[in-house]
């Protein structure tokens, strides 16, 4: 698949992602990778309804998206990786699989949390997440909508 | 007691209800939530239970978007809620939607008000010159 964007955003399929990114970026299909939604059949359901039209979503565990990614390197469907947890994200990475960048969307203000940025909050750990994922070669970037600019998150942690 | 709640992007959802009070004049048993940036989406959903659990076992969301943060929250109230309120969930809330149905507000349960929030809705957006003879 061709993957156009791979994106942390707790809201997963959400306004933004909608209406701004997938058209955008012609996006024909969205993978979710998370464990735990994985499991829920209801949430899955939402999830798949919430699909714009022409999109499909699909939503894998961190372990089924891993073998997704390998099998399916000639298929050139314009996809979009969207992930709920950075630690995910770091488990695939882990797995093997080889992520060039990384947009960080939305993650929002909670306890523990600092904010990086309007729309992005972190505990101690994700930010460490995140470093582990610099030294690893993954560049990390902050940028909610497609028309704000990258801004690498190395300065902003 | 609420019946109808509507929610939104941003502050539509209160315009909706202003622009509503102005053609209707006064009415009751309807309310709304407006999503802004930076809010705390666990904050957003117990505001939404909240109001659902202050009904009398039955509330009709109206929201502005399939697949909006909205319309998801929403989607996980009512099934955190299920078999203790009769939430009912129609998406692309309009202005047609929003009147008709605060007018049938007090004879309709939630369950007869949602096909009056559809139908109507939908048959507030027309083709004008493509009608034209």
């Amino acid at each position: 698949m061709n993957i156009v964007l791979s994106r942390i955003d707790e809201r997963l399929v959400h306004g933004q992602i909608i209406t701004s990114w997938t058209k955008q970026l012609l996006v024909k299909r969205i993978v979710i990778i998370d464990s735990l939604i994985a499991k829920d059949s209801f949430m899955t359901q939402v999830l798949t309804l919430a699909a714009p039209s022409g999109v499909t979503v699909d939503i894998f565990s961190v372990e089924d998206a891993l073998s997704l990614l390998n099998n399916e390197t000639k298929n050139v469907e314009n996809t979009m990786l969207l992930f709920r947890k950075i630690e995910s994200v770091l488990d695939l990475v882990k797995l093997g699989f080889n992520l060039k960048e990384l947009n960080v969307g939305n993650m929002g203000a909670g306890p523990r949390r600092k904010s990086i940025s309007r729309n992005v909050y972190m505990t101690p750990e994700e930010i460490e997440v995140v470093k582990d994922l610099i030294n690893i070669g993954v560049y990390v970037y902050l940028q909610m909508l497609h028309t704000d600019a990258k801004i690498d998150i190395k300065k902003q942690i | 007691m609420n019946k109808v709640l509507i929610l939104s992007h941003g502050n539509l959802a209160k315009e909706l209800f202003n622009t509503a009070r102005l053609i209707l004049g006064d009415f009751q048993k309807v309310t709304y939530l407006c999503l802004l940036e930076g809010q705390d989406m666990n904050e957003y959903e117990s505001m939404i239970t909240k109001i659902a659990r202050e009904t009398e076992q039955e509330l009709l969301i109206l929201v502005d978007m399939l697949g909006g943060s909205p319309f998801i929250i929403s989607a996980k109230v009512y099934q955190a809620l299920k078999g203790e309120v009769d939430i009912q969930i129609v998406t692309g809330v309009n202005l047609p939607m929003v009147i008709e149905t605060i007018h049938g507000i007090d004879q309709h349960s939630v369950a007869e008000l949602k096909d009056i929030a559809v139908n109507f809705g939908s048959k507030g957006v027309v083709d004008f010159v493509s009608q034209l003879r």
